[in-house]
């Protein structure tokens, strides 16, 4: 019973984290146009964050889920996301 | 227990178990649609049109104005001239805003009309019936079958799913130099799968991880990212988007509109060795008007692609485009490269060759890692009399779903072939659609073999369809394309052909043999 409760757990921890994984690495590929440089043709700053957006998505998903202290891994998380989306606020607001 | 590799491991299974069946799909599909550009040589064989690039005095203007012949000059706006190796001259016309396109096709020798279709771009396929055999295998490929949206982001999930077990499996398993090596004890056949299983994983790593980033991006980043970036970047304008990718270009105005041939001559030139792929017409007879030549540099080691600008105007030639962007960037080269590491023609036939066969070892490592499951749950049946563990529903449905995909792709793939040579043959018979349920309809018979018989009989009976299957579609081929074996064998433009013919037989001899090993039984102790 106790082995079927604890999977039960980590399977809701797995899905919170791969879920919130994916919002997070979408505010974080738009955040990061705002401040990527655009290089010679305009381009790289959209390019990168798409290039990099399954490595930020695995990368937030996996630290999540298997960090021995959660809290301050959901901590860095939200922190890197909401800077990330205040980015993007700010650029609507400009 | 319940520390980070625990939790990796049980990641890793459950992730295993529900990508089972959508990735194993892209997977196998992917190692098939590799060589879409030999399968559709293949199934197009008694189709051959000549390439514009090789007809002496042919004229690409005198095409173009019986291809747009009763077009208005608004639906002339953005033209795309293409073509294929083997098929006709497919000219898309649309108007300067819109997903609205007439799409017609020129035989590039009588310069007449082959075909005419019009509505959305996105639904219309211009394709003749013998040439729908490799356009199948990459929509199952890119959209699993599914609507467009829908099937990019199943696809994109496949793609991260195989990521995560990429990631998790590298951190459970710890890949060391000395496991590369490492003989798989035979034992024991839950010991064989287990060392099989890692040791295959960890050689096929570099390309399981490339294909799953490559993968993921390009699924995601049409159907979710691209919106997003542009409503961010560019205040919600996609078009602004795709100027900026495209690139503006400068042109003086003028009522003047550039023949075609010439331009695409002087893009031969100045690329000799290339083959003329495309030429796109923007703005075409209006301000801003240019012409972008593509063509495609193939050798034994590379493929490299070449782009052309033209003035629409004058037919002057302005300058060589990056892929995106107007002047070379490093986000220009990194796009290009993702490309060439997804589509596996980043040193051409060499990694064509050997993505195909890693995608097919993926296969395998998916496969095993169901029977793997398989194994665990009987193991721990038997030693705690079901009692402990989850029920037999649950592994029946996993053997289940182990037959559909380890016997059932393999014949599915078979009848798939057979359903596009019986739908060319019949009159009124649409290829998709017959390879569609015919695909699908063999999945579901290799699921019920699976859930009615045990696991051996299940895979001698579906190994055995599938290798007489493939030796019939061989065989099946000539009669819808027109074109016999032997003929097909003896023409030297059809090379392609034997080596497709080749890869069917060998396929279909090996999943024989692999249907004659299980029915004798494995050296291997069941436990």
């Amino acid at each position: 019973m106790g082995s079927t409760s604890d999977s039960g757990r980590l399977m809701r921890r797995a899905v919170a984290a791969l879920l919130f994984a994916f919002v997070a690495a979408i505010i974080v590929v738009a955040g990061s146009t705002r401040w990527l440089p655009p290089g010679r043709a305009g381009v790289d700053h959209v390019v990168f964050p798409l290039l990099a957006f399954p490595a930020i998505w695995i990368g937030f998903a996996l630290v999540l889920f298997t960090a021995r202290r959660p809290r301050r891994a959901w901590l860095t998380v939200v922190v890197i996301t909401l800077a990330h989306g205040l980015l993007v606020a700010w650029g609507f607001w400009v | 227990m319940d520390g980070p590799r625990k939790r990796l491991y049980l990641l890793h299974r459950w992730t295993g178990l529900l990508l089972a069946l959508a990735g194993m799909l892209v997977f196998f599909s992917g190692a098939i649609a590799t060589f879409h550009e030999e399968l559709d040589a293949w199934s197009g064989r008694g189709h051959r049109f000549a390439s514009i690039q090789h007809l002496p005095g042919f004229d690409l203007d005198e095409a173009y104005r019986v291809a747009a012949e009763g077009l208005p000059e608004d639906q002339q706006r953005r033209v795309s001239i293409r073509q294929l190796p083997g098929h006709p001259l497919r000219f898309t016309f649309r108007a300067a805003r819109g997903d609205e396109a007439v799409i017609r096709s020129v035989d590039p020798v009588s310069t007449s009309l082959v075909s005419s279709a019009q509505g959305r771009l996105t639904e219309l396929q211009p394709l003749p019936k013998e040439r729908t055999l490799a356009r199948f295998f990459l929509d199952l490929h890119i959209f699993l079958l599914m609507p467009r949206t829908l099937g990019l982001i199943a696809t994109g999930l496949a793609g991260f799913g195989l990521l995560v077990l990429v990631c998790t499996g590298t951190l459970v398993h710890l890949p060391r130099l000395y496991k590369l090596f490492r003989r798989p004890r035979t034992h024991k056949l839950r010991q064989l799968l287990g060392d099989l299983h890692t040791l295959v994983g960890s050689w096929t790593l570099p390309y399981t991880l490339v294909l799953a980033l490559t993968g993921t991006f390009l699924s995601f980043a049409g159907a979710v990212l691209l919106p997003v970036i542009a409503l961010v970047a560019f205040d919600g304008d996609q078009d602004e988007l795709v100027r900026v990718a495209l690139g503006t270009v400068e042109v003086a105005d003028s009522d003047d509109v550039a023949r075609l041939q010439p331009i695409v001559d002087d893009a031969c030139e100045r690329r000799p060795g290339s083959e003329f792929f495309i030429v796109n017409l923007a703005d075409w007879r209006d301000e801003g008007a240019n012409a972008t030549v593509r063509l495609v540099e193939h050798s034994t080691t590379s493929e490299t692609a070449h782009a052309l600008v033209y003035d629409g105007h004058t037919g002057a030639f302005l300058r060589a485009k990056p892929r995106i962007g107007t002047t070379p960037s490093w986000g220009s080269t990194a796009l290009t490269v993702t490309s060439q590491l997804h589509f596996g023609t980043l040193l051409g036939v060499v990694t064509k060759i050997l993505w195909g066969i890693c995608g097919l070892m993926t296969c395998f490592i998916a496969a095993s890692g169901l029977l793997i499951y398989l194994q665990r749950h009987e193991l721990q049946r038997h030693e705690h009399d079901s009692v402990a563990t989850k029920g037999p529903a649950a592994s029946r449905l996993v053997r289940i779903i182990f037959v559909a995909l380890a016997g059932g792709l393999p014949m599915a793939t078979a009848i798939t072939g057979l359903a596009w040579a019986a739908a060319c043959r019949l009159p009124g018979a649409d290829p998709p659609s017959a390879m569609t349920v015919g695909f699908l309809a063999t999945l579901a018979t290799a699921a019920a073999v699976g859930a009615v018989t045990d696991l051996r009989r299940a895979l001698v009976v579906t190994w055995s369809m599938a290798g007489f299957g493939f030796g019939a579609v061989v065989l099946s081929a000539p009669m819808a394309t027109g074109v016999g074996v032997a003929e097909a064998w003896s023409d030297p433009s059809l090379r392609s052909t034997v080596l497709v013919d080749a890869a069917l037989l060998v396929f279909g001899a090996t999943c024989l043999w692999a249907a004659a090993r299980v029915r004798k039984g494995s050296p291997a102790k069941a436990r």
